[in-house]
């Protein structure tokens, strides 16, 4: 009962997502409902590095170990969605354009993301010291406040890309169903909420580790 | 205050000079690396190696590289000798950083006038030489503030110099996209926007990077 909402939410993204929303005209067969997977996950990933780096700059400011837990849990899950959200991309893509790999601005801007928090990991695992490990890691995560919203949203917007317009496009304007569009809030809800739960969880075996110890 | 900052900072800066030229061999090290890689490539592709555009964005990529070499050593020579102690008890964190950014940009700076006339003998075509000024003028000052902070954070770390270039590269890829796109127009008059995305990128990585500088050693 304690997460209640998360499985309302869940229950209700699964349904809207295959049963409410329409397929998307222009796109091969069912790969549209591939968006109510695909855009959470990217959007949630981004979310988590952002809260990384919020995480890690409190960490400086405190130095209250807590913090830098959180930041590297975020990154971590972060990390896991940003591989979820690639790889159905890739398989959206195969679909879409014949290929897993097509060199679309936002494909290679999330494996630079992707690479940037694996130098993360490398980083915080190759510095010894116990006291200057935070330390180090959290100000390099605090340079992901340039790094994730440049690849999310700058190459993406100057660079001639495949993909169907952003929800969020220059123009403003809407360009999609309005069902599919309420699917898709509900789907990006549903996944926050799944991420703020499992931050929440990993952190609590996390700290009964440490108190095991 | 602000006397005082800039006056020790600018010790530090004219210390690190002195020692260079004391011993100009570790700063020749990251300089002869972009001449060789610039003259083997030179050697094994010959005059056909392409268009002014494609040279530039090679010469940028050479200078990234030899920047992390020389760069590196900037925090790394002051552990090996534990005078960083020293420098910490004499000056406060930002001023040593700024000390040391006003270094590295000098190096940089140095790095970029003497890999161009070497670019420029072998395959005479470059871009236009005011557009590239511009580029040079513009690209030090977002590479170096970043690539400081991160000398300070991998001087921690097992394999420091094999480190660097991992951490370094993702940070610095925003700034390398947006200069081999510049680089790869002539045209410059259009590319305007991208010209203030740099700045702005440069402006951001010197905040940033001063900013979290004094937080790293703060409990020191």
């Amino acid at each position: 009962m304690r997460y209640i909402f998360l499985w309302i939410f869940g229950l209700l993204y699964l349904y809207m997502s295959f049963y409410y929303s329409p397929l998307a005209e222009k796109f091969e067969g069912i790969s549209s409902r591939a968006l109510f997977f695909h855009v959470p996950a990217a959007w949630v990933s981004l979310l988590a590095f952002c809260m990384a780096a919020y995480f890690s700059i409190r960490y400086l400011t405190s130095r209250n170990y807590k913090f830098d837990l959180k930041a590297v849990l975020s990154v971590e899950l972060g990390f896991l969605f940003c591989v979820l959200a690639t790889i159905t991309g890739s398989l959206w893509a195969k679909v879409m354009w014949g290929s897993y790999w097509n060199w679309d601005p936002r494909q290679t801007s999330i494996i630079a993301v992707l690479i940037f928090y694996v130098a993360y990991l490398v980083l915080r695992d190759s510095v010894e010291d116990k006291k200057i490990k935070p330390v180090v890691a959290a100000a390099y995560a605090s340079l992901g406040f340039i790094v994730a919203p440049f690849f999310y949203f700058v190459i993406p917007r100057i660079t001639y890309s495949l993909h169907p317009d952003p929800v969020v496009n220059t123009e403003a304007k809407l360009k999609m169903d309005s069902k599919i569009f309420i699917t898709l809030i509900v789907s990006t809800l549903f996944f926050t909420l799944l991420y703020l739960v499992m931050l929440r969880l990993v952190e609590r075996v996390e700290l009964l580790k440490r108190k095991a110890k | 205050m602000l006397k005082s900052f800039f006056r020790k900072s600018v010790r530090l800066f004219y210390k690190d000079i002195l020692e260079e030229w004391r011993r100009p061999w570790d700063l020749m090290v990251s300089f002869l690396f972009g001449a060789t890689i610039i003259t083997s490539l030179a050697i094994s592709v010959g005059p056909q190696f392409g268009n002014p555009e494609f040279v530039t964005a090679v010469f940028w990529t050479i200078v990234y590289l030899a920047s992390f070499i020389a760069v590196a050593r900037s925090f790394d020579k002051e552990y090996e000798r534990n005078t960083i102690y020293l420098l910490f008890m004499s000056m406060e964190y930002d001023e040593l950083f700024f000390g040391k950014l006003l270094y590295n940009l000098t190096v940089l700076y140095a790095l970029i006038t003497l890999l161009y006339p070497i670019t420029l003998f072998f395959f005479q075509e470059f871009i236009d030489f005011w557009f590239f000024i511009i580029l040079a003028l513009l690209v030090p000052l977002g590479i170096t503030p970043i690539l400081t902070l991160i000398a300070a954070l991998t001087v921690h770390a097992r394999h420091k110099t094999a480190i660097l270039p991992i951490v370094a590269i993702p940070i610095l890829l925003p700034l390398q996209i947006v200069t081999f796109k510049l680089s790869l127009t002539l045209d410059f008059s259009s590319k305007w926007d991208m010209i203030i995305l740099l700045v702005f990128y440069d402006l951001v990585a010197i905040f940033s990077s001063v900013s979290l500088y004094s937080f790293i050693f703060a409990e020191k």
